[in-house]
């Protein structure tokens, strides 16, 4: 089962659509989707193409299945691996990272259960968080001797603030959706079971919304977050490009005109 | 837990021991525990041996008599050249650098007054306990002065770049209890309790892993300054911890489903 | 004084000068014409105006700033560089305010709306009102949140709560801006001038040299270990030789108030 003919397809790395969105679930059940590297693989060639490489998506949800997010890296993997091939496998779960936060397309997590390490790290690098309140977070590297990874040092500092993250990195403890709404790692904290249905709906929010503007702010977020230049020259760069576009002068007559705008990417 | 013994008067940092977990106490009471050449240069000189000796595994931060720091002391502030300056402002920079990017966790305990360097150098702390009527104000520029001690990068990590702006350009007191809803403290207790609350949270730092503990630090301080940096941190970093040997007994004890036992290596 | 028609005016408040933005038939749309006279307006306030040592930047008749306006963006500008030009002097003021010499506080009342929002994030502070009407909105109209807000927003409210806003353009009203971190103080509709014009006229009293290396401190010190360690170690040094330092020892020392010169 390879719809979209991908190098690394894997039956646990499932898509599925509701209208403009697609919702990409992390299903390895038994072992709380703990994602293994095939896992991690599929996942980051997925996400890729669904991204750049899927007309019929305006949004991304990220789920687990079975009630869970992810529990993390799967440690039963962690053999011993040389330094070379850490590095690589680093790199290529980063991937997803950079595409998810940067990429043109919103991703939006759904979170019920745990997540975990990693699973933390990947619900975080995305545009907005929906947690069931008794979904539970945890980055539990440290009490695996391990550093914070997958991005989350600088995700979730971003996300939370220095003073939080710093926290939850070094002290590797627990918190629940309704702590997470409090500090800002949830946007928005729902009823246990509902994660998924408000994430879509939310998705297709942001999916009605012009989808070149936004593959520019996401970029801009991410990629010029941390240098004042990086971000002005941002706009001097594509909000000419933007006041030519379709969608652009769409809005501005569809406002004068009083009626609703329809956007097509252009 | 240890008491302090009585102190002579050029004790002006005190370290006693709790288990893996040292405390560091300014006692300069008179002046209420104000950042002077002798207490700066004697903090140095304890972070240092306390970040390198083995039985030390976290670090609680506090102040004698129940203040924390009032400041730099201004009668000291005589007038000196612009060469003397750059060489002066050294030394509070080493005990920032050191508390930020050293391997050891710092948590502070703040009761009474924390401000000018107090505020900094709870500021670079890794946790911060206060009481909830402590008084935090970022006062320099009051004097025609900036903020100093690193104050310029821990103060926006704590409670983001606006806050800290506003903190900075207007020099308002905030307390104990404003300090916990922005973010600077972590944690707000009675007054009289934030020795005890600083300790119990420093034991459970004490605990992790140092190995992977220091190498954190390290990468917050200055491996994060963008996406890109951040993950080429962890990729340099990471296969450091995996090969080490509290990871491995880390893993084997999940595995075996007991607690880990690190050795720091 | 200015001219009661004039699209951008300056009054005095003490040492505090107030400027506002006034095209209240399109409640204060950042048009061309307001871009150019908020440009010239700051320009002459912190280079050639030894009046004032604050600026408080409001809005005529009840709103702040609406936005761009729409009616300027029905038909495509066929010229694209033309278009970078427009947009780089919205860079421009932004620079100016944001690295500028003299602490600049907002004072909001209703409508804070796609470039009202980046004015208002501009800012050293904002004082805003209960209930003004905020919202990111430039995603809606399929632009980019321009004139700095890029990067003013995350500094504001975080980059995550900054990430939600721009992406959705979601509306908000002055009380979840104070939540949020957007608006420094919340007061009641109407009073945010005032408010503002108190905290600027207070921060009108510091040693003027010293607020100016801050907030130039405060461009890109902060931002990495290094940089800030260099702004303290390159500048400390210089405040403490101003006149004005010297005095507030001297006035802490003979316990009494200061006077600064400025020098």
């Amino acid at each position: 089962m390879n719809p979209f003919n991908l190098k690394h397809a894997d039956e646990r790395i499932q898509v599925s659509r509701d209208g403009a969105v697609a919702i990409v679930t992390i299903a390895n059940p038994e072992r709380r989707n703990a994602l293994g590297r095939q896992m991690r693989l599929a996942l980051r060639e997925t996400m890729h193409h669904l991204l750049v490489a899927d007309p019929e998506s305006r949004a991304i949800v990220l789920t687990g299945a079975g009630g869970q997010f992810s529990a993390g890296a799967d440690i039963s993997e962690m053999t011993k691996r040389t330094v070379l091939q850490s590095r690589e496998i680093l790199n290529e779960s980063c991937q997803v990272v950079r595409d998810m936060l940067g990429g043109p397309k919103p991703v939006i997590s759904a979170v019920e259960g745990v997540a975990f390490g990693a699973g933390l790290s990947l619900a975080v690098a995305t545009d907005y968080l929906v947690a069931a309140s008794s979904a539970r977070f945890c980055a539990a590297f440290l009490r695996i001797g391990l550093i914070p990874d997958t991005g989350i040092l600088w995700t979730l500092p971003k996300k939370i603030g220095m003073s939080k993250a710093r926290e939850l990195l070094s002290l590797a403890h627990e918190i629940d959706g309704v702590e997470a709404g409090r500090i800002g790692l949830a946007n928005l904290v729902v009823e246990p079971g509902q994660a998924l249905s408000a994430a879509i709906a939310y998705a297709k929010q942001l999916a009605e919304l012009p989808p070149l503007g936004m593959a520019f702010i996401k970029t801009a977020l991410t990629f010029g977050a941390d240098d004042m230049e990086a971000s002005l020259r941002a706009e001097i760069d594509f909000q000419p490009l933007l006041r030519q576009s379709q969608d652009h002068l769409e809005a501005a007559n569809a406002f004068i005109e009083k009626r609703p705008p329809v956007f097509t990417g252009q | 837990m240890s008491t302090t013994a009585q102190t002579p008067e050029d004790d002006i940092v005190q370290i006693s021991r709790d288990g893996a977990v040292a405390i560091v106490t300014l006692n300069y009471p008179k002046r209420r525990n104000a950042f002077s050449l002798k207490m700066r240069q004697d903090l140095l000189q304890s972070l240092t041996q306390l970040m390198h000796h083995d039985d030390c595994r976290a670090i609680v931060l506090t102040g004698a008599d129940g203040t924390f720091c009032a400041g730099g002391d201004i009668s000291e502030m005589k007038t000196r050249t612009v060469l003397e300056y750059r060489e002066r402002n050294q030394l509070p920079l080493d005990i920032f650098k050191l508390m930020v990017e050293g391997p050891k966790t710092i948590v502070a305990a703040v009761e009474g007054v924390a401000m000018g360097a107090g505020v900094s150098l709870a500021a670079a702390s890794d946790y911060v306990v206060c009481a909830a009527n402590a008084r935090f104000a970022c006062a320099f520029v009051k004097v025609g002065l900036m903020p100093d001690t690193g104050l310029f990068w821990s103060l926006g990590q704590r409670v983001g770049a606006g806050k800290a702006r506003e903190l900075m350009l207007t020099a308002r007191e905030f307390n104990g209890e404003e300090a916990a809803d922005i973010g600077f403290a972590n944690q707000q207790v009675e007054p009289g309790q934030a020795l005890q609350a600083a300790l119990t949270v420093a034991h459970r730092y004490a605990q992790m892993p140092p190995l992977a503990m220091a190498h954190l630090k390290a990468a917050l301080a200055s491996g994060i300054d963008s996406l890109d940096q951040a993950i080429e941190t962890e990729v340099n970093l990471q296969p450091i911890l995996r090969r080490s040997q509290d990871h491995l007994e880390a893993t084997k004890a999940f595995m075996e489903k007991r607690p880990a036992v690190f050795v720091g290596n | 004084m200015s001219e009661n028609d004039d699209i951008v005016q300056v009054h005095r408040q003490g040492a505090v000068a107030i400027v506002t933005m006034n095209y209240p038939q399109r409640r204060n749309a950042f048009s061309l014409k307001m871009r150019l006279a908020l440009l010239d307006t700051f320009q002459t306030l912190f280079h050639d105006d030894n009046e004032s040592r604050a600026i408080v930047l409001t809005g005529a008749q009840g709103n702040f700033c609406s936005g761009g306006d729409l009616s300027e963006m029905t038909s495509v500008d066929p010229s694209l560089l033309a278009m970078r030009e427009r947009i780089a002097i919205g860079t421009r003021l932004f620079r100016l305010m944001y690295c500028g010499t003299k602490p600049v506080i907002a004072a909001v009342e209703g409508s804070c709306v796609g470039a009202g929002i980046s004015l208002a994030a501009a800012c050293d502070l904002a004082v805003g009102s209960a209930t003004a009407k905020l919202s990111c909105s430039f995603v809606k109209v399929g632009l980019i949140p321009d004139t700095g807000v890029l990067w003013t927003l995350p500094q504001k409210v975080g980059a995550g709560k900054a990430r939600e806003l721009m992406l959705s353009g979601a509306s908000f009203d002055g009380v979840e801006a104070g939540r949020i971190g957007l608006f420094n103080q919340v007061v009641e509709p109407g009073a945010a001038l005032e408010h503002a014009v108190a905290r600027a006229t207070q921060i009108a009293q510091y040693p003027p040299v010293t607020v100016a290396l801050l907030k130039a401190s405060l461009v890109n010190g902060g931002n990495t270990l290094n940089a800030a360690w260099r702004r303290e170690v390159d500048l400390n040094p210089l405040t403490r030789q101003t006149e004005d330092h010297l005095e507030a020892v001297a006035a802490f020392m003979e316990k009494r108030q200061p006077t600064f010169s400025g020098n």
